[in-house]
């Protein structure tokens, strides 16, 4: 809410500058986001009066005229219609700063002119341009126009919290202004006279809906002269950040933002038979709003008609029927209180979001529309010399109830850890209006009712809080006995697998968890069950935010492109995060959330560099990184081959531990990689972390250090392409006997001499026993497993 | 004879000192001191010699060949030091060329200031606990204090997968769902994702926020204010100081929202905080009775204090990251910086 620092004047002395009141109020709990002046940053500008106009001798439209500045003339050459003689006026001298920029000396037409006679709209102070702009009478001549129109205002931007509806005002907010600084509150006035003629017998109110509108009150003002209203309304207006229209219009607007509550103005001449029925809209009847959009109504908003049909939405937006228009002269003033329920779903199904509403939908004090309606029928009657009807039609459907809250002062100090004295307490809650009976223990606090947000003793002790000051809380660190701090050990896993991977040399990359449809078709899995199943945001923020992800694959080749197109064609990310399955679409239950681990991998193995030929990754780099995650479990993954679509179908594994899938790696297909655009080749892996981390870690036991030598041994097999080399390994290392150590591949080759469709596998084998093995037990033992390859893959030695 | 001695040691010497290798110094070492060499004739000579000069000249020339030996050994490691030196000298490498690249990961920015929290927390003795990011609309608003309809609901423009399922928009939710799990005493934090339909320059559609909850007998908002004391000097230093202002939550009363000071200017005031030396980094209060007493705790006997911070702007804070975005784009050379 926008706050002037003058206007609040009003109705509470300020002991503080503007920035020393935004800091009392920040530490209070009206945060106060900006403070910013008023002022559109003029300088150079005066108040002047036009001492003589003549016509310009080389123009007709134009005039030169002669304006005093008290201790001096200006000649100036202006085309405004309204200039006279005797009239007084903004005057921009050469040098002067506008809102549209500096005031240069010119000559026009061959006349020197010193400065610019200025209209609102020149000044940033309205929308006129008609003219110039024609100031009060009673201005001095010569001084700055700043200080003439009181621009020397601030204007706080102040927070509201939606618990403090009562703040949503000036009065509100002087109100808390005055409970912090210790002053008196001034209410504004509100006495009229009113007229003869008794309201009842000119309108009359019904309220058939009195769930949803506890309150409405309103009166008939009659003759109203419609016009602009006065220049410091306007200011407080424009302070506002409101647009001035004219009297009846501004008045509305200015009590509501004076007390907090809306009103609305209806010409009392088009409400047919005089009268207001307040009830709920039938179902699919369409009213057309004051913008001239027409809407179609449910049965659960809120109308207010008259014996014809609907003429306004109640507390969200009048209606194009009764609009309050140039030849009103006589209007209904309603001051209602609506259910704060329903004026906030009509507003959000309508997509009406109004001031009114804004108040409404909060919960407004239903005792305060009649000091509105009070104060509004003054102004019209001095500004606009309305002639307010005898009474108000008023239909209370609520009785007003005084309600207490119990407090024990023993609790304030408890819950806040402080040591605030009974006397204090009182103090500070009777600053904010509660009054405290102390007679017993618990005291008894009284509850204004336009403090509908204090329920409970702890709202009471906040109370307190605020105004005592947050900051003369101590600092205390609780004593209370704590077990060990800590994390579930499925945590650390999922710690542990970050952890490898940064240090391969990883860089951790983090996606949005929701994705664009097209993903899914990029990766060719549209129609394949699980991933095309991802669920629907029903409110997304647009179209690339449209469903939960059902992979980390796509966010991550996305990233991979990204970096691509920025000349980063070296990427090696993974994600940690959940995927989201649905047990079935439309969502019924809460999805499975799944913690899933995406590697991606493109461009060279190294950043380049004078030592080396650049290497790019392949599928054994990623394969490695895998081996590398799942080392950290006690489970063992095995390899075979996938038919994943998103990935290359020669390229691919799926990894298994104990018979069920956890994963997949391998190069990306190529259609894959030209839907996301990628230049080049792609490794991806994706595995279910919480598949794996059901398996406990992998735990260190010390195995005493070998004391015999080892024996190494080389065998070259030629195996059919056909043959994989980890049926051939396993099959090695399940024939070799306890002396065994190990078997790996240190070579693969294919081409000359080893034929065609053939390609030669080097093993190495390493025994090791506890005593030293002879010569001729090793070469036994390779025997025999060469005997076993042989007979089983046809393998030969080369 | 004695000359005939001096003769060929002045020439040895001569020769040895001239030797270039090792090959020409085992020729020198043959020549003169062989079998066939010419000290060795020498010596068989001697037999012509008078028997009172044998032991004269044997002892000379015995010295002279200790010397030579003596001579030859120093020329030899004189002439391989010599070797060695021009070697190495020939092995020297540009220093200056830019070393083997070894590759250090890098933990992404949330997750490293994330990690800097739960240390923080896990040292005073909070669990690390987590909940579904697919949350029940109950735990997100309704335990919360937050009924449906309620204006409170404003403050988090939430996302619905469902009329009861929605994307989490705080982690308070797991503050529920671990006081329905658990008696008190309780101190935990829970760290993860949550969602809000923003998006701007600071405000992102999905990012992270840290829970904190701390449920016991005899819990005051000093704790409060002391425990997040604790927790901002150690993240953002020992000279960070913190601000609390009254704020609104609807399931903590009284809330507080909580400012540290500058992490640019410390203070002084600068752009990062607007001039006004405070930078707005979590939301806190005292655990709302009505949120106690849904989940069977009775406020009359225990109390306590929840938090939640927004790790991102955290992060933004603490590396003076100043777009939001950025922790989502995975651009290499942003994650390369941490």
């Amino acid at each position: 809410m926008l706050v002037s620092f003058k206007w609040l004047q009003d109705y509470v002395d300020i002991p503080w500058t503007a920035q020393e009141l935004a800091e009392r109020l920040t530490m209070a709990g009206l945060e106060v986001e900006t403070v910013d002046s008023l002022d559109p940053g003029l300088s150079q500008v005066y108040t002047a009066e036009i001492a003589a106009v003549e016509p310009h001798l080389d123009a007709d439209e134009l005039n030169v005229v002669t304006v005093s500045l008290g201790d001096r003339v200006e000649t100036i050459v202006c085309g405004a219609p309204n200039v006279r003689v005797g009239m007084k006026a903004p005057l921009a001298l050469v040098g002067a700063k506008l809102p549209g920029g500096v005031v240069e000396r010119r000559s026009i037409r061959g006349t020197v002119s010193g400065g610019m006679l200025c209209s609102e709209k020149e000044l940033g102070l309205g929308e006129d341009a008609s003219g110039i702009m024609e100031l009060p009478n009673d201005v001095g001549v010569g001084m700055p126009l700043v200080d003439a129109l009181g621009l020397d205002d601030q204007v706080l931007d102040v927070a509201i919290y939606a618990n403090r509806p009562d703040c949503m005002s000036m009065l509100g907010v002087a109100r808390e202004v005055a409970a912090l600084s210790e002053q008196e509150l001034r209410y504004p006035q509100q006495e009229f006279c009113e007229s003869d003629r008794k309201v009842t017998e000119e309108a009359s109110v019904d309220v058939e809906a009195p769930e949803l509108c506890p309150r409405y009150s309103a009166r008939v003002i009659r003759g109203i002269e419609l016009g602009a209203s006065p220049v410091w309304m306007q200011q407080r207006l424009r302070a506002a950040g409101m647009r001035p229209i004219n009297n009846i219009v501004d008045i509305t607007n200015f009590v509501m933002l004076e007390t907090g509550q809306p009103l609305h103005a209806f010409d009392y001449d088009t409400l047919a038979e005089s009268r207001i029925i307040v009830r709920r809209a039938r179902h699919g009847e369409s009213f057309t709003t004051l913008d001239d959009i027409e809407r179609t109504l449910t049965s659960d908003m809120l109308m207010i008609c008259d014996a014809e049909g609907p003429v306004c939405i109640g507390g969200v937006m009048g209606g194009a029927n009764t609009e309050v228009h140039d030849a009103t002269r006589n209007i209904l003033l309603e001051a209602a209180n609506f259910s704060p329920v329903s004026v906030r779903r009509t507003s959000r199904a309508l997509g009406i979001a109004s001031e009114a509403a804004a108040r409404f939908e909060k919960g407004l004090d239903p005792q305060g529309t009649l000091m509105a309606l009070e104060r509004a029928a003054q102004l019209l009657a001095s500004l606009a010399h309305g002639e307010v009807l005898q009474g108000v039609l008023d239909e209370n459907a609520v009785a007003c109830t005084e309600r207490a809250i119990a407090l024990n002062p023993q609790h304030v100090n408890d819950l806040l850890g402080t040591e605030i004295s009974l006397d204090t307490m009182t103090s500070l809650l009777n600053r904010l209006q509660l009054t405290v009976d102390t007679s017993d223990t618990p005291w008894s606090v009284s509850i204004p009712s336009f403090r509908g947000d204090l329920e409970l003793e702890c709202d009471l002790i906040e109370e307190v809080a605020r105004l005592y000051g947050f900051d003369k809380v101590p600092l205390e660190v609780p004593t209370q006995a704590v077990t060990g701090g800590g994390q579930s050990a499925k945590l650390t896993l999922i710690d542990g697998v970050r952890e490898a991977l940064v240090g391969a040399g990883l860089y951790e990359a983090m996606s949005y968890t929701f994705e664009s449809r097209q993903q899914l078709i990029k990766l060719g899995l549209d129609h394949v069950t699980p991933w095309r199943d991802a669920i629907p945001l029903l409110n997304p923020l647009n179209e690339e935010f449209a469903v939960m992800r059902t992979t980390l694959l796509a966010g991550l080749l996305s990233a991979a492109a990204r970096n691509a197109n920025r000349q980063q064609g070296r990427v090696h990310l993974f994600e940690v995060g959940p995927v989201f399955h649905a047990a079935s679409l439309p969502l019924e239950t809460q999805p499975e959330e799944k913690e899933y681990l995406g590697i991606v991998l493109m461009g060279d193995r190294l950043p380049r560099y004078w030592g080396e030929e650049p290497q790019p990754f392949d599928f054994y780099d990623m394969k490695g990184l895998v081996e590398l995650v799942t080392s950290r479990f006690s489970a063992v993954p095995e390899f075979r081959r996938g038919s994943h679509p998103s990935f290359h179908p020669g390229r691919q594994a799926d990894i298994i531990v104990d018979g069920l899938l956890v994963g997949r790696l391998g190069e990306v297909h190529p259609d894959t990689t030209t839907a996301f655009d990628l230049p080049n080749r792609v490794l991806a892996a994706e595995l279910d972390l919480r598949q794996l981390t059901e398996y406990p870690p992998a735990v260190a036991w010390y195995r005493p250090l070998p004391r015999n030598p080892a024996v190494e041994r080389d065998m070259a097999l030629v195996l059919d392409d056909s043959i994989l080399v980890q049926d051939v390994l396993n099959l090695l290392r399940k024939s070799g006997d306890e002396t065994l150590r190990k078997v790996l591949v240190f070579d693969v080759y294919q081409g000359h001499p080893v034929p065609d469709g053939k390609r030669s596998v080097a093993f190495r084998f390493v025994f090791q026993g506890d005593r030293t093995l002879k010569d001729e037990e090793v070469a036994r033992e390779l025997k025999s497993m060469y005997t076993r390859v042989k007979d089983e893959f046809g393998a030969e030695l080369r | 004879m004695k000359d005939a001695i001096a003769e060929i040691r002045s020439r040895a010497v001569a020769d040895i000192a001239g030797a270039g290798d090792a090959q020409e110094l085992n020729t020198i070492r043959v020549r003169f001191l062989g079998k066939k060499g010419e000290l060795t004739s020498l010596l068989r000579g001697m037999g012509k010699l008078p028997a009172e000069e044998r032991p004269k000249v044997g002892k000379m020339v015995n010295e002279v060949r200790d010397a030579l030996e003596n001579a030859l050994e120093d020329r030899e490691s004189e002439l391989q030091s010599q070797k060695q030196e021009e070697q190495l000298k020939q092995e020297a490498l540009d220093i200056s060329l830019p070393g083997r690249p070894y590759q250090r990961g890098r933990v992404h920015p949330v997750m490293q200031a994330l990690e800097d929290i739960k240390m923080i927390f896990v040292s005073m003795g909070y669990q690390i606990v987590e909940g579904p990011e697919v949350e029940l609309d109950y735990y997100n608003f309704e335990a919360l204090n937050v009924p449906p309809d309620h204006p409170a609901r404003d403050m988090q423009d939430t996302f619905y997968l469902s009329d009861s399922l929605l994307l989490r928009s705080q982690t308070s939710p797991v503050q529920v769902r671990t006081m329905e799990q658990q008696d008190p005493p309780v101190r935990i934090i829970a760290p993860g994702k949550v969602y809000r339909s923003d998006a701007d320059v600071t405000h992102s559609p999905m990012f992270h926020q840290v829970e904190g909850l701390l449920v016991d007998k005899g819990i005051t908002l000093a704790h409060l204010k002391g425990t997040l004391q604790v927790f901002a000097e150690r993240m953002f230093g020992p000279e960070t100081k913190t601000r609390f202002r009254p704020s609104y939550f609807p399931f903590t009363e009284p809330s507080a929202e909580v400012d540290v000071s500058c992490t640019m200017c410390h203070g002084s005031g600068c752009r990062v905080c607007s001039n006004t030396g405070w930078l707005e980094l979590l939301g806190s209060g005292m655990v709302d009775a009505r949120v106690l007493a849904k989940v069977g705790y009775a406020p009359e006997t225990y109390s306590g204090f929840a938090f939640g911070m927004g790790i991102e702007r955290a992060a933004m804070l603490k590396y003076g990251i100043n777009d939001i975005r950025l922790f989502y784009d995975n651009d290499i050379r942003f994650l390369e910086q941490f």
